[in-house]
Formats: structure tokens, C-alpha cells, sequence
């Protein structure tokens, strides 16, 4: 599989856990792409990654359209990961 | 009271007392042990109330309208989020069903004062407060407070001063004359949506009062103590972090980059300034700290100041007013719009319906449809964009001064019909009730969960933009299913409100039906089962259609208005949504399948007979 750059904006708490808005990471697959923001903001782990996988109280649009919890996922150039918190209401 | 083995029952008084504001007679009315299990409380028995205490097709704001204050077997005890009341009665807003949800003392004195409810009726002669303790109802009258132009949180501090012990529940200036959206503050929060504050306005209610101390038994002291702190401990993990971190102003950037944001009347999903407006900037600029409802472990309430560098009360700010008073309105000034909510608390009005109302009236002054009419001299202000304009519409609003704003006063739907088409097609409605910031071309789940509300659109009644925030359904086209899924987000927002609890601990109660049935069983000692209660549920949510059937609601209702049908979204990621009418309809048609209701969304006589609410039913024609 060929790995993609792709960028990960995070909104949120996630955000905050970061310190960051967004960054760019190479993975093939939604859930490389997750595990290289893991090494990258560490503080992100457990409350928002845990193994290659969003906490169960987050949630992520591929482009910013549709909703995923496919860690298989091929990802491509240029694809846009958004992750928010699941709980988006109030 | 007993449960029927015969022991104490805990958490209930087994009565609600009904109070004549006319006459100044009340009287304690029981309620059976049946209907407690039935009904639960809150929403729930508000309702059932209200059933039997308004009279079919009553003006609301006619004096035989009821209007009550329903509390809750956990009202009182240890668990977290359950100082919370319920005030239900016919909306003046929507003619339909309205339900609004608080927290405060008022909850908790109120309920010790004895009662499971309250029920207002009648008329006062003059302008006056009630007043409610172990000992019963007075009604005293008190023009001094009534159209003084005092802030509601100036009156509520001086009632308390007053009256030694009492909680109030006060309404403004908008509640006064009858503002259609109208609502009803306790302790700096309020019981906002579809015109309580009219409907107590219209009664010369300027407060009520509540002081108890009647203790509130519980069945199994100890479990509840075990269950209490397990939910409090719950309540502070990863589920409530964004509402303690951030609060619900943290959506405005999130539904931006999602293209669901409402922006200028609905025209737009995504608004160019929101950068300015978001939970992140505000943090930044303006935080002033944090609070929490009375008995709530979460503390999701956030501070702001209305402007960097001024020294004013700090303003607490939701998402809802967030949006309503800002994109919705097209401003993209902070102090703008804390101002706006402030001034809207102090005021009485609902900012969601005060927002999309002079929202409607923008994009009206900007086609022209004020050009000729008695409105259009109050009107040429009316700009999106324009702050000045808003911050004046809500003053004129609340006092009704003038042509335009006693039109703006009655809400979107009947401003619309008075100046005719094209206004109803872009009047951002559902069964009258103005859309909360949730655009349903990107959010079409919710679009669903707005149609079929009995409340009208509304997204405390409907958890379905959940659905459309995961990946169990294609937001922008979502299949026939997710009107099933649609159902079930109702039926757990129905029993939190019937609990009460709030819904911010849903992702902290990973069994709601389970863990609430535990709840109730030890505090009550009546056999709650996760079964019994999501039958409950859905027995409430019929029951409020039920209500609205009794007062004339026809399939008609349950739609959007024309606009998202017929307009494409054009920004952002959800270039070229749309809704499609012909898939809508047959979504609404699976949800009335899904509650087992008829092809026109009526109720058949089999499904009211099989959630026991035909004797109800009978007694309230």
C-alpha cells in the first residue's frame, strides 16, 4: 500500500490536547494516520487515541463529509482527516 | 404514599397541587402509582398533566391554559445533573405541545415544598406572584415588579430578598407583553423555548415561588448512595470533556468546517467570519471562568466578557446563542453577540427564536418585502451584518414598540403569513418553533429528528444529529434506517427528560435504560426495568403526539420549510446539498412505521390502547 500525505485538523478537545490545529502525516491507512498523530502529540493518548483508534467519544470525516470508523481505510493524497469530538451537539 | 407491597415509596409525594391564580384556590390532586411508573416524571408527567388540566384547542394564552411544573423522583437525591424541573404547557408560539427543561434551587425547593408538580390556571386580577410551601398556594399580588423594565436576574434577587427561602421563577419584560417566545428564568438560566413566559405573562404571573424542606425518601439510602457517586465519578471522565473544557461554544468552529453551520437565515452553511466567534477564540480573549448548575458535577457552564477590555458581568454563552445571535444573524462581533444574549437573558427571550426571527426579518429587508408596508420604516436598519440593528430589534422585540417588532414579537411563521410569499418559504421553522444551529442539508438525520419533533424543530427532543456526526449514516443521504435510528435517539432524550437528568451525561451512561432503571428502583422502590422504561419512553413520546393530535396537528406539520428543498447548499463540503423531498417523505413514513403509528402519523386505537393511554386519552377529550 502507498502512503499518502494527508492532513489531520483537529477541533475541540482534541485540539486543546494537541496544542495544535492541524498537521500533516504520511499513512496509507486511516489508522496509520492515527498512529503517527499518536507519536506526534503524545498527549493525545489514551483520551483521544488508543491503538490506532479514535476514542470512543471522538469521531473523524474524511474530507470533512463523511464519517468513518474504517481504521482500513486507504487513504490518498491530499485527503483531509477532521477530527471532532462524537458528541458534537449541545 | 406506599407502593403497592406496601412500603414507602421514595422519591415521590404521589401528588401535584393545582393552583386558581384567578381565585386563589388550590388543591392536592394524587397521582396514582400508576401513572408514576407510566410517566416517570418530568416530561413525562408534565404532560399527563397537562392532558387532563387543559381543555382541548385552548388559546394559550387564554386563562383556562394550564401550564405546569413537573419535577422528578430524583429531584432531591445525590445523583448528578437532577436538580432539574420541567415546565410544560400548549405553546402560544407553535399551538402545540412545549416542553422546556432547568436547573435550579427552584427544583429542588419546589419539590420539597411536597409535590410532584405544580399546575397554574386561571387569571390574576392584577399583576402578581405565587408563592408555594409545605403550607399550600398564595397569590400575592406585586405590581411593584411588574413593567419595571428590571433585568430578570434584578426582580428574581428582589423576590428572594422578599420572600425568606424562596426560589423563583420569574419572567421579563417579554414575558409581560407576551412575546411569543417568551421564556422562563430561574437563577440565571432559563426554561427558554416555545412562550412559557407568555403563557405566564398572559396569567399576570410576574413569579413563582417555591420553599420546602420536606425530605425526600429514599427506598434504598445506600444503593443510591453507591449508584450516585459511580455516576458522579462517570460524569467527570472523557465522555463530558469537551462541555468542561470548552462548553458548547466549541461546536461553532466544528459545524463550520462542516459546512453546518446555519449562516445568514439558512442561506449559507458556513459563515467566513465564524473564525472570530469560535469556542477557541473566545477562550482565548475572553474567558471568565466557569460554573455549574445546582447538583451537577459536570460544570459545563462557560463564561465570557462582553468585551476584552470592559468591566461587566460576565455572560454565560451557549452554542445556540452563539449561532443564533451570529451567523444566523450574519455578525461577526463577539461583543456583539454576548451582548445579544445578555441582553436577551435580562429580557426573557428565547435567543434561538429571538435570533431566527430578526434573522427572517434581515433576509425580508434585503429582498424588499418591507418596501411599502407599515414595517418598513422600523425595518431599513435590518441588515445582516449589522450589529446595531440586532441589539435595537431585541429591545424593540421584548417591548413590542412599534409595527415591525410586535410583528417580530409572534415569531417567524406568523410574521411570514402576514406579509405573505415568498416569506414562508425561507421562515426557518417547524410547527412554528424557530431551528436551532444544526443545518439540516448537511445534517439530514436531524432534518428528520426536526419534522417529526411534537415540540417543532428541536434538537433536545431528537439526538438524531448524533447519527449524522458518526458513521452509521451518510449525513447528506442517509437510507431509510436511519429513521430507526432516529427513534431511539428520541426515546433516550424523552426518559432523560422524564428522570431529569441531563443530557450531557448520555456518553457518560453507556446503558441509559439499564443504569436509570437501577436509579429509580432505589430511590422509588417501585420495580423500574430497562424494559419498562424504554417502553416508558416510547409511551411518553406518543403521548406528546397524542397532545398535539387533540389540538389539531395534521401529517402537514411535519416538514421543513421550503427552502431546504428547494435551494442547494453552495459552501464548504456540502456544495450542492439538498433536501429531496421525495426521500424525506418516505423517511417520515418509516419513522411513523418504526412508532407503529398510521400512514398520516396519526396514533391507531390499538398502539394508545397498548401503552395504557386510552382512559387518559378519554378523560383529557
Amino acid at each position: 500500500m502507498l502512503s499518502a500525505m494527508v492532513k489531520v485538523e483537529l477541533f475541540g478537545v482534541a485540539r486543546v490536547r494537541a496544542g495544535a490545529s492541524e498537521i500533516e502525516v504520511e499513512a496509507a491507512t486511516l489508522g496509520e494516520a492515527f498512529v503517527q498523530l499518536a507519536a506526534r502529540f503524545p498527549a493525545l493518548v489514551p483520551s483521544v487515541l488508543e491503538g490506532g483508534r479514535l476514542a470512543a467519544t471522538f469521531a473523524v470525516a474524511l474530507n470533512g463529509q463523511t464519517f468513518t470508523a474504517d481504521a482500513e481505510l486507504q487513504l490518498a493524497d491530499g485527503d483531509t482527516l477532521v477530527v471532532i469530538s462524537a458528541n458534537a451537539g449541545g | 404514599m406506599h407502593t403497592t407491597s406496601g412500603a414507602s415509596l421514595g422519591g415521590y409525594f404521589g401528588r401535584y397541587l393545582r393552583v386558581d391564580v384567578g381565585s386563589g384556590a388550590s388543591e392536592v390532586r394524587a397521582i396514582s402509582e400508576e401513572w408514576l411508573v407510566h410517566f416517570i416524571g418530568g416530561v413525562g408527567l408534565g404532560t399527563a398533566i397537562l392532558m387532563l388540566e387543559s381543555p382541548p384547542r385552548v388559546e394559550p394564552l387564554a386563562p383556562e391554559a394550564a401550564i405546569v411544573f413537573a419535577f422528578s423522583p430524583l429531584v432531591g437525591t445525590p445523583f448528578t445533573t437532577s436538580a432539574k424541573f420541567c415546565v410544560v404547557a400548549k405553546s402560544p408560539l407553535t399551538q402545540r405541545i412545549n416542553d422546556a427543561l432547568s436547573s435550579s434551587d427552584f427544583a429542588i425547593r419546589g419539590k420539597r415544598a411536597g409535590f410532584d408538580a405544580i399546575v397554574l390556571v386561571g387569571k390574576a386580577s392584577v399583576p402578581s406572584i405565587v408563592l408555594i410551601d409545605e403550607a399550600g398556594a398564595q397569590v400575592v399580588p406585586a405590581p411593584q415588579v411588574w413593567d419595571t423594565g428590571d433585568a430578570v436576574a434584578t426582580v428574581d434577587a428582589a423576590l428572594c430578598a422578599a420572600h425568606s427561602g424562596f426560589a423563583f421563577a420569574v419572567i421579563g419584560t417579554a414575558g409581560e407583553r407576551l412575546v411569543r417566545y417568551a421564556g422562563v428564568a430561574n437563577q440565571g438560566r432559563h426554561a427558554g423555548r416555545g412562550g412559557l413566559g407568555a403563557v405566564l405573562g398572559s396569567k399576570l404571573i410576574k413569579a413563582v415561588g417555591v420553599r420546602g424542606k420536606r425530605p425526600v425518601l429514599l427506598h434504598d439510602p445506600s444503593e443510591v448512595a453507591r449508584l450516585a457517586h459511580a455516576l458522579a465519578a462517570s460524569s467527570l471522565g472523557p465522555a463530558t470533556a469537551k462541555y468542561r473544557e470548552l462548553g458548547t461554544v466549541a461546536n461553532l468552529a466544528t459545524f463550520n468546517r462542516l459546512a453546518a453551520l446555519p449562516t445568514r437565515n439558512f442561506s449559507e452553511s458556513t459563515f467566513e467570519h465564524a473564525e472570530s466567534l469560535t469556542g477557541e477564540t473566545l477562550q482565548l480573549t475572553r474567558a471568565q471562568g466557569r460554573g455549574s448548575c445546582r447538583s451537577c458535577t459536570i460544570g459545563c457552564e462557560h463564561y465570557f466578557a462582553t468585551s476584552p477590555s470592559a468591566a461587566t458581568a460576565p455572560v454565560k454563552l451557549e452554542y445556540e446563542s452563539l449561532f443564533a445571535l451570529g451567523p444566523l444573524c450574519g455578525i461577526a462581533d463577539p461583543d456583539v453577540v454576548i451582548a445579544a444574549a445578555s441582553r436577551c437573558d435580562a429580557l426573557g427571550l428565547d435567543t434561538v427564536s429571538a435570533g431566527g426571527t430578526i434573522a427572517f426579518a434581515m433576509e425580508c429587508n434585503a429582498r424588499g418585502l418591507f418596501r411599502g408596508t407599515p414595517f418598513e420604516a422600523d425595518a431599513a436598519t435590518l441588515h445582516f451584518g449589522d450589529g446595531a440593528a440586532l441589539l435595537a430589534a431585541l429591545e424593540g422585540i421584548a417591548h413590542r414598540s412599534g409595527p415591525l417588532y410586535a410583528l417580530l414579537a409572534e415569531g417567524t411563521r406568523i410574521a411570514a403569513e402576514r406579509l405573505g410569499p415568498p416569506a414562508p418559504s425561507f421562515a426557518a421553522h417547524v410547527k412554528g418553533l424557530e431551528l436551532p444551529g444544526y443545518e439540516p442539508r448537511s445534517l439530514q438525520t436531524m432534518a428528520l429528528g426536526f419534522a417529526v419533533g411534537s415540540r417543532g424543530a428541536d434538537h433536545n427532543k431528537s439526538g438524531a444529529y448524533e447519527l449524522d456526526f458518526s458513521a452509521r449514516v451518510d449525513r447528506f443521504a442517509p437510507a431509510l434506517e436511519a429513521a430507526e435510528l432516529a427513534v431511539g435517539t428520541e426515546d433516550r432524550a424523552a426518559l432523560l427528560d422524564s428522570l431529569i437528568l441531563c443530557k450531557f451525561l448520555r456518553g457518560a451512561m453507556p446503558d441509559l435504560f439499564g443504569e436509570a432503571a437501577h436509579m429509580l428502583t432505589a430511590t422509588t422502590g417501585l420495580r423500574f426495568s430497562a424494559a419498562s422504561l424504554r417502553e416508558s419512553a416510547a409511551r411518553i413520546v406518543l403521548l406528546k403526539r397524542l397532545f398535539n393530535e387533540r389540538e389539531g396537528w395534521t401529517r402537514a406539520e411535519d416538514t421543513l420549510p421550503e427552502r431546504f428543498f428547494a435551494e442547494a447548499l453552495t459552501s464548504g463540503v456540502a456544495n450542492g446539498a439538498i433536501l429531496d423531498r421525495s426521500r424525506f417523505e418516505q423517511q417520515i413514513t418509516r419513522y411513523y412505521e418504526t412508532r407503529g403509528l398510521d400512514q398520516d402519523g396519526t396514533a391507531p386505537p390499538e398502539l394508545i390502547a397498548r401503552f395504557g393511554l386510552r382512559k387518559l386519552i378519554a378523560h383529557a377529550d
